[in-house]
């Protein structure tokens, strides 16, 4: 017989230890030892593990290695892309970053979160915040990430924050009541001032103040939870007081004690917590279980009117109506449905009214009552058109109402004698037309005009 | 003076409300004020926590170590007792690791993998497998290919449909279970290496005892203080290799993650209060902090005919070498064995043992003609440079005539 050759490659199939090495696959091996096998044709020395860094830590086997990638850059906070190989230091209680920055750069991140003590790490990451938790369930679990938070933006300096907070944060995950934070919360009574110097020893002052016409009736309560970063609510917190409502238009106002801030100086948080970014406030009334939620408010931006700073030593009488308003004259055209003119006059000498505005109620007109805007509620005459009603005598009122139609203060009632002007209609009325105009033939009455109580 | 911020920002404006408004949401007291947790997963914009200790605001505290906690979706802190799910409970397991792949969400217990589909508001188990359990949260790793994972029992991959044994292949087995049992702890690790595709699977981590790895304790398997032995598993290729005494694990190491660079790293513990960032090189650098020792043993081949005699002249490799590199050197002998049994006998003095670069050719004969045997099987052993390859074997032979 003549000779022959057997080629043994390739070897891809790799080991095969198992059965017997007469019968497994011409590719496969018997045994095989740091070779790697995963080069089609051929066999060479496996990879090894080399080291990268050293770093003072301990490390307990079996967990404690994550990797994450964050916009924020640990080492000084930039907005920059950045990837991260956590490190738990278990015995020592204490998380590690190895941080690769933007540029390629690594290094060990400057912060470390500490757990308190030994643990055991997990982690979970989402949304730029490291989650840390201790599988022996010793440790609060932590919350790691930046908070970028311009709070309370001063509508009143252009919407400048009056505290901002830019830095990693490290605090423990759970969603705190403002109770379980220290801060405490009180209902006030701000229908003639607002919180004193000595209300705002309480951390979470509800301003409220009552005018009449609403729907508010019985004994209210009312509580406060923190909103933490991702629209996350805490748990409330409930003030012992409780108001007594009758037909009332309820406002409220919020109040939140403040340390002196230089707005990027990255303090503590007022409310004991950096991750809060607003507080709602519910209600329900008294003897029944369920809280209602009546109101959001944003601690960044604060809405259309933004924040104020506020002093209890100076400003509790700003802001509340001191005056009077009067008409002080008839329109100056008595003529019967003559398009004229009537001049409210504003007294008002009370501080805080900058940049407030509001409307005039006018009742008495053929049209009644008409809304006049004011751009401004501080003492001032202001010249308001109207048309005059039919012939006879008649009674003009005039009330200023706040931007939420809340009424401020009131006349006192002017009866205006309407000469006949020989025009049997109001201007632009069509007597043909049956849903033109139904006002007309209205006694001029304030007390008996449509529906508004004056 | 007292400082305060007040808003609205006029002063004595308010909010105001005509009337109660009882049609707005109601307060949903949380009861559950913290939870602390043994695993976690993020899935669909919600976490999922895993064997966990519970705390209410009555200010009790239970742990449920067989059930998940789900948080709402976007808030990744809070968690309601709505949000809890169970599988099976009390059936004497609890819950190691929770992994996510393709909308199912994999509950490891130390038996029993449950698969829950989280892809609809309502999670459900899909399915359930005995003996696909993992015995510590190292032991599972995610992959762009599925979730992979290792006990003494096999090691698996989850494609999103399939629970698939990597040990086997056509249905037969490629490890003995004995050797896979015996070098599988409750401390094995899997990792994943993205560039190479491939799995490192390493036995023993440590257990935490200062020089566990080292000669005379429990961890300690080979000759090397503080490196281990490990499997690794080409998912291209479909095969497995074994890596021995060349995983540094110092006292003992973390779990396997990846880097910046998607390299496969973890950390391991050494002496004098210092820890060490590893990361595999799939082409590795000379040392002889590891081993450097190669086995290579191949088929027993009986050239087609396992009855007939025959006679081996010779063989021929083909292999690169490479230069010494810090004291290691290329140091390879071939020998052979008959019959798939008995010992393995050098061929010649001749070894594989080139420092060049270039490749070799080698004829490696017998002392004297191997004759009338069934069957041949070749092993390489000894030190291998960083450069070794192996790309060729040929085996002449002569099939004796039957008669």
């Amino acid at each position: 017989m003549p000779k022959k050759s057997l080629n043994i490659n390739p070897f891809h199939g790799g080991l095969s230890e198992h059965s017997d090495a007469r019968d497994i696959q011409h590719h496969e091996l018997a045994a095989v030892e740091n070779l790697t096998v995963s080069d089609i044709g051929k066999v060479r020395t496996v990879g090894r593990i080399n080291d990268q860094l050293t770093i003072t830590s301990e490390q307990t086997a079996g967990s404690g290695s994550f990797k994450y990638a964050s916009d924020r850059r640990i080492s000084d906070g930039a907005e920059s892309p950045s990837r991260y190989i956590v490190q738990g230091d278990s015995p020592n209680g204490v998380v590690r970053f190895y941080e690769k920055k933007a540029d390629g750069t690594t290094g060990l991140a400057n912060q470390t979160v500490s757990m308190g003590g030994a643990f055991k790490p997990v982690y979970y990451y989402a949304d730029g915040v490291l989650r840390i938790h201790d599988a022996d369930f010793t440790r609060n679990s932590k919350w790691y990430g930046y908070v970028d938070s311009d709070l309370y933006q001063e509508r009143a300096n252009s919407n400048t924050p009056i505290h901002t907070i830019t830095e990693f944060v490290s605090t423990d995950q759970k969603l705190k009541s403002f109770g379980d934070l220290n801060r405490t919360f009180e209902v006030r009574d701000a229908s003639s001032a607002n919180p004193s110097d000595g209300n705002l020893s309480t951390h979470i002052n509800l301003a409220y103040w009552t005018t009449d016409g609403g729907e508010w009736s019985g004994i209210y309560e009312f509580g406060v939870c923190p909103v933490y970063k991702g629209n996350q609510e805490g748990p409330i917190t409930e003030s012992s007081t409780k108001i007594a409502l009758s037909e009332d238009k309820l406002s409220i106002q919020l109040y939140i004690k403040n340390a002196s801030h230089s707005p990027a100086d990255d303090a503590a948080h007022d409310l004991g917590d950096d991750r809060i970014i607003g507080v709602n406030v519910y209600f329900r009334e008294n003897g029944t279980e369920d809280f209602y939620f009546l109101k959001s408010f944003d601690l960044q931006k604060g809405g259309k009117d933004g924040w104020l700073k506020y002093d209890g030593s100076s400003h509790t009488a700003y802001g509340i109506f001191a005056g009077s308003i009067a008409l002080n004259a008839d329109p100056s055209s008595t003529a019967s449905y003559a398009t004229t003119t009537i001049v409210a006059t504003i007294t008002n000498s009370a501080s805080g009214f900058t940049g407030r505005k509001g409307f005039l109620r006018v009742v008495g007109g053929q049209v009644s009552p008409v809304y006049f805007n004011l751009d401004s509620l501080a003492t001032g005459s202001h010249t308001v058109p109207i048309v005059n009603p039919g012939p006879g005598s008649r009674k003009f009122k005039l009330a200023m109402l706040d931007e939420d139609f809340n009424k401020l203060v009131e006349s006192s009632e002017r009866q205006v004698t309407i000469t006949d002007s020989g025009s049997e209609y109001p201007p632009g009325y069509d007597p043909d037309d049956p849903n033109d105009y139904s006002n007309i033939g209205w006694d001029g009455d304030p007390d008996d005009s449509t529906g508004v109580d004056v | 003076m007292a400082l305060a911020v007040a808003n609205p920002g006029f002063y004595h404006k308010g909010f105001s409300f005509e009337r109660p408004p009882f049609n707005n949401s109601i307060y949903d007291p949380l009861k559950i004020t913290e939870i602390r947790a043994k695993t976690a997963v993020i899935a669909n914009r919600r976490v999922y926590l895993g064997n966990v200790k519970v705390f209410y605001s009555d200010g009790t505290s239970r742990v449920y170590s067989d059930s998940v906690f789900k948080s709402e979706v976007g808030k990744f802190d809070k968690f309601k007792a709505s949000g809890k799910i169970d599988v099976a409970i009390d059936d004497g397991e609890h819950i190691v690791a929770l992994a996510e792949y393709a909308d199912r969400i994999l509950q490891f217990k130390q038996d029993t993998l449950h698969i829950l589909n989280v892809s609809q508001e309502i999670e459900f188990l899909e399915e359930s497998h005995r003996y696909k359990g993992i015995a510590n949260p190292a032991a599972f790793t995610n992959t762009d290919y599925g979730c992979a994972w290792v006990n003494n029992s096999g090691c698996y991959m989850y494609d999103g449909k399939l629970v698939k044994n990597l040990l086997t292949k056509k249905e037969l087995r490629r490890i003995k279970s004995a050797t896979w049992d015996t070098f599988i702890t409750d401390r094995a690790a899997i990792g994943y290496i993205p560039k190479e595709r491939q799995l490192l699977i390493i036995g023993d981590m440590g257990d935490g005892t200062a020089n566990y790895f080292d000669s005379g304790n429990d961890g300690f398997t080979g000759t090397i203080n503080g490196v281990t032995d490990a499997y690794l598993y080409d998912m291209v290729t479909d095969s497995w290799t074994m890596i021995k005494e060349r995983i540094v694990v110092g006292n003992g190491m973390s779990n396997i993650t990846t880097d910046f660079n998607n390299d496969l790293i973890y950390w391991y513990d050494v002496a004098g209060n210092s820890v060490k960032l590893a990361k595999w090189a799939n082409i590795p650098t000379a040392t002889t902090v590891v081993s450097n020792n190669i086995v290579l043993e191949t088929k027993d081949f009986d050239f087609g005919d396992a009855g007939r005699d025959t006679f081996i002249y010779k063989i021929i490799i083909q292999y690169t070498g490479g230069p010494d590199l810090n004291s290691v050197e290329q140091d390879l002998t071939v020998k052979y064995r008959t019959n798939g049994t008995g010992s393995y006998t050098a061929f010649s003095t001749t070894k594989l043992d080139s420092d060049s670069t270039a490749a070799q050719t080698l004829e490696l004969k017998p002392s004297s003609t191997i004759k009338n045997v069934k069957s041949i099987q070749i092993q390489i052993s000894g030190t291998a440079a960083i450069g070794f390859e192996l790309n060729d074997m040929t085996i002449i032979y002569r099939e004796k005539s039957i008669g």
